[in-house]
């Protein structure tokens, strides 16, 4: 085999990855069959063909496969309820100092020069779900677009659930 | 209207050609050879038939030393029952046609 075939046969070994990658879980045995059938595809440019035609074929398949994903099993996904876990732990944090306060003689909440650990904490648990956020989106948004919006605008209510109680309270 | 279902021409020429051989185990890339469907057709064919039950797969040890084993299928009873359908309703529409040109 030269140079250029096995620079040819490679692609085909990278489409042919590409095409199992994509088909969903539940029918992983027919890309581990796409693959396995490259393998005895003498060929090169015809193992390549082979290969593009089973990246579409995984594609059609998954586009078929979309509506699988309800916005329940969505939602159960860890980088779904992390960061809605995230902002709503935020949430219970601002209550919890709120009731606190209450309960110690102040009137509520006020703005403090010297940030707590409170404080510190809510702004944690807000900017440390944006990479979690960002990760689902990539992941999920090409694969059920529709339930990934869903969960995203639910992510960003809660998000901004968390937040408001800092914009009206000035805190 | 809906178009009844595995009635497209690609999804005839699979049957016919896996009718041609009922008992034996036939792989991906023969069939495509045979068929002359591409792999971004044949797939979706073959993966719509097993889901039907017109369809078993299994994996079977290559004949090549060295090589992976290999997806290999066959049409259940029914996908034979619905391939003779199907082949003897192309025949019957083959005649028909033939019968109406030599009329005219």
């Amino acid at each position: 085999m030269n140079a250029r075939a096995s620079l040819v046969r490679r692609l085909a070994l990278a489409l042919i990855a590409h095409a199992a990658d994509v088909l969903p879980p539940s029918r992983s045995p027919w890309g581990e069959a796409m693959k396995h059938e490259l393998d005895h595809i003498d060929g090169d440019v015809e193992a390549v063909r082979w290969a593009a035609g089973c990246v579409i074929a995984s594609y059609l398949e998954r586009g078929g496969r979309k509506m699988d994903q309800s916005f329940g099993t969505m939602v159960r996904k860890p980088s779904a309820f992390l960061p809605l876990a995230m902002s709503l732990t935020a949430l219970a944090l601002l209550f919890g100092a709120y009731i606190f306060a209450l309960a110690t003689g102040q009137a509520g909440l006020e703005r403090q020069q010297d940030e707590g650990a409170i404080a510190h904490l809510w702004q944690l648990l807000m900017a440390g779900q944006l990479p979690v956020l960002i990760f689902f989106a990539i992941k999920w948004l090409p694969r059920a677009p529709r339930q990934t919006l869903y969960v995203l605008a639910l992510q960003a209510g809660a998000a901004l659930a968390a937040m408001a109680p800092v914009y009206f309270l000035n805190l | 209207m809906a178009r009844k279902p595995n009635s497209s021409a690609q999804t005839r020429k699979l049957v016919s050609a896996m009718l041609r051989q009922p008992r034996a185990w036939q792989y991906g890339y023969e069939l495509s050879k045979q068929t002359e469907l591409k792999s971004g057709t044949l797939y979706p064919l073959l993966i719509r038939l097993s889901d039907q039950g017109l369809l078993e797969s299994k994996w079977q040890e290559p004949e090549r030393p060295g090589k992976p084993p290999r997806h290999a299928y066959k049409l259940t009873s029914n996908g034979l029952a619905f391939a003779r359908e199907t082949v003897a309703t192309d025949t019957a529409s083959t005649a028909r046609r033939e019968l109406a040109g030599a009329t005219t």
